[in-house]
């Protein structure tokens, strides 16, 4: 069961991967072409959603990069492609999407990896039976 | 070091400043290289396990093996960023980039091959370090096009670059486009870049595309790392059949495009089967949650391939078949992977099956196979050398991989592998893919056929151990060098644009209104895509062989013939056009030169740009007859 402590008890690195499409998301607002956009635009796109993904998925460390690159790709893809299909000519939406995807799935990553930060017991903690 | 890659970076900033959203691109790829590779470097050499302890003090008491496997890398990443500047491209011709390598490039490639063989065979050494030789060898082999050509290279990255356009522009599928029908329904890779190009501002995904072929084969060492490491645990075996990968794949199939992004996504899929998807033996215990999100993973990827490419979800079958013929637990995802390829083609992408049925020729096995080859007859001589080469060289890698296969036999030979290996063999029977498909065959079979070449040099732990066998490993990677070189770059020409034909390009297209006839030799055109949903095009040096006949006997008549047609028509030739189409011998070699110049003897035409690499032309308007 996942409790409102398992949410407190997160890590911050899995709530700055939840906030990073947001944060692109609002760095799409700059002008056009601005390095930071560009930058945090590609990297988010590539890596963001798959990055928060493949951290539920796997746990082998070169399984877990393989699939951040090939998930976001993935997502990307079918992402634009419906908003073709929708004749949909945002740009803001498919990174407010992708966004929603990985703030969801960084947030399941983070609960799991507290809850499991729980149950193992910490160096020199004597467990009573 | 010191200078080239300082100098680069401030030409970059000097060009950002001035407002080019490219050249950022270019500086922080410049710059994420360069410290990439030195940070991998550094971390695998001050990260060097407990366990390699004795095997470091041995090495120490042998100061030339440990000068070679520390030493490699630095020396040969200073001795290919000295190569650059002495690359001179304006003497390109036969043999396309090799005559114009200097020796540091060779021995760049020498000094890196050879240490890293040092290291692999040493079985300590830190991935990081390995890692950071194979993107180094990426580098030299893919990126050095891209730091040196002003243009982006290859003329299909550019029809690729102007589709991503299309989709800048139209946010639909529209199916009465011709010219390029094809991209119009496979969409996924333009839609995709077409939405991170509009989120970043750019104006175009020419801004990045040149880095395509090193980003590409350096994210496929991912996949091609699972594979192997699944069936194999010797570390030997694994990073030996990676860089065999790197440097067997000639096939130039790394470029800007669909196909190098589905590539990966099929080698993720079959890498994740293999590892997760095992055969289970009877009353284990059920699979666990973590597995069924793995099912989910590889679902979102098979969808994300039915879109985006029109042969790869056909291997995508072809490869899970052969996994469930092996036992592995795919059952559910190949029926997943039929169902969604076959809704695409009905409901998205029948439009331009229906006009394109011929393209199937089912059965021919033989003849798709061979329709790719050059016609070592009417070839340049030097393209006749290139193409016995790379057959060569593909003939090699081959027979290791039979050597490989048979001496790991009692060992373990891996058949799910094996299968894979051939299984691409079936999409011979399918279509000549334009001539292509041989090349695709190549392409899929390569990972798993490197595998089994890797295992001819360790076809177990215990093999490879001798001093004798030590200098096997270096001796094959750098046969395989000159292997690549010839094979991928032996055709350079064709594939290499100058400044002068873009400058051509972009004169034309910014004179060219709507609804023109834009007449070339080939496709080869930098820019020559742009909005090409508003043009018509004529290449008559791919026209049928009686035409071009026609064109060769009467020039001028039939030329004008064709082009009469439009309101506004204009025709370019350029320096690579010509190389195209006369170093395959489409066209005999001097014919384009002939038919330019009786082109612009001819009243007919009217000459309106011109340069030493391109020349463009357009039909004569008549003069208006004066009013009475």
């Amino acid at each position: 069961v996942i409790t409102l402590r398992h949410v407190r008890m997160m890590k911050l690195r899995y709530w700055l991967l939840a906030a990073f499409g947001w944060v692109t998301l609002a760095l799409t607002y700059l002008p056009a072409g601005t390095p930071v956009r560009v930058t945090a635009v590609y990297l988010f796109g590539l890596a963001g959603p798959g990055l928060a993904i493949a951290g539920l998925v796997v746990r082998d460390i070169a399984a877990r990069c393989v699939l951040t690159v090939a998930i976001s790709a993935s997502l990307g893809v079918l992402i634009s492609v419906a908003m073709t299909l929708l004749h949909n000519d945002s740009s803001s939406l498919p990174i407010a999407a992708l966004a929603a995807v990985t703030t969801v799935a960084a947030i399941l990553w983070g609960i799991r990896s507290s809850r499991e930060t729980r149950a193992e017991p910490a160096d020199g903690e004597v467990v009573l039976r | 070091m010191t200078s080239t890659v300082p100098r680069a970076l401030r030409q970059c900033l000097s060009q950002a400043l001035r407002g080019l959203p490219s050249a950022i691109v270019t500086a922080t790829a410049l710059t994420l290289g360069v410290v990439g590779t030195g940070l991998g470097f550094t971390i695998g050499q001050v990260r060097t396990p407990r366990t390699a302890t004795r095997e470091r003090a041995r090495l120490v008491a042998r100061p030339p093996y440990r000068a070679i496997a520390g030493a490699g890398l630095p020396v040969a990443i200073a001795l290919w960023i000295v190569s650059l500047p002495r690359i001179r491209l304006e003497r390109m011709g036969d043999y396309g980039l090799v005559p114009l390598l200097p020796v540091t490039f060779w021995a760049a490639l020498a000094v890196l091959m050879v240490a890293y063989a040092v290291l692999v065979q040493r079985g300590s050494t830190q991935g990081w370090v390995l890692t950071a030789h194979l993107i180094a060898l990426i580098a030299f082999l893919h990126a050095t096009p891209s730091v040196l050509y002003d243009t982006l290279r290859y003329a299909w990255a550019w029809k690729y670059v102007g589709v991503v356009d299309y989709f800048l522009r139209h946010n639909e599928i529209n199916s009465s486009i011709k010219e390029l029908g094809v991209n119009q329904h496979w969409p996924g890779f333009f839609t995709f870049n077409a939405t991170l190009v509009n989120a970043a501002g750019l104006q175009t995904a020419r801004d990045y595309a040149p880095w395509a072929p090193p980003f590409f084969t350096i994210l496929l060492l991912g996949p091609l790392y699972l594979i192997f490491s699944t069936f194999s645990s010797d570390r030997r075996l694994v990073w030996t059949g990676l860089a065999i990968y790197v440097l067997g794949a000639w096939v130039g199939q790394e470029y800007f495009a669909p196909q190098p992004m589905v590539y990966f996504l099929y080698l993720t899929v079959i890498a994740l089967c293999l590892r997760y998807r095992a055969p289970q033996r009877r009353g284990a215990p059920p699979e666990p949650h973590g597995n069924r999100l793995v099912g989910a993973a590889l679902i979102v990827m098979v969808a994300a391939i039915a879109p985006t490419h029109q042969l790869t979800p056909v291997m995508v079958i072809f490869g899970l078949g052969v996994l469930v013929l092996c036992r592995y637990r795919v059952k559910t995802l190949l029926l997943a992977a039929i169902v969604m390829a076959v809704a695409w083609d009905a409901l998205i992408a029948w439009p331009w099956i229906a006009e394109n049925l011929d393209f199937l020729s089912l059965g021919s096995a033989g003849d798709n196979a061979t329709s790719g080859f050059t016609n070592l007859s009417t070839a340049s001589h030097s393209q006749g050398v290139v193409a016995q080469i790379d057959r060569a060289f593909s003939a090699t890698i081959g027979g290791m991989a039979i050597v490989g296969f048979v001496r790991r036999g009692r060992y373990g030979r891996a058949p799910a592998l094996a299968l894979l290996a051939v299984a691409p063999l079936s999409l011979l029977l399918t279509s000549d893919y334009g001539g292509e498909m041989v090349f695709r065959v190549y392409l899929f079979a390569l990972p798993f056929v490197s595998f089994f070449a890797a295992a001819a040099l360790f076809p177990h732990a215990g093999a490879g151990r001798s001093w004798r066998m030590r200098l096997v490993l270096p001796a094959a990677l750098l046969v395989l060098i000159p292997g690549f070189l010839f094979s991928h770059f032996g055709k350079e020409q064709a594939n290499y644009f100058s400044r002068g034909e873009t400058d051509a390009s972009l004169f034309l297209y910014g004179v060219a209104p709507r609804g023109s006839l834009i007449a070339s030799v080939s496709r080869g055109l930098p820019w020559g895509f742009m909005n090409y949903e508003i043009y018509d095009y004529l290449r008559f040096g791919t026209l049928e062989a009686k035409d071009r006949q026609r064109v060769l006997t009467d020039p001028v008549g039939s030329l004008a013939d064709m082009m009469v047609g439009h309101h506004h028509a204009y025709l370019i030739i350029s320096r690579q056009q010509i190389a195209e189409v006369e170093m395959t011998g489409a066209m005999p070699n001097g014919s384009v030169a002939r038919v330019e110049e009786a082109l612009l003897r001819s009243p007919r035409f009217t000459v309106i740009f011109r340069n030493p690499d391109a020349v463009v032309l357009t039909l004569t308007q008549p003069v208006p007859e004066e009013a009475p």
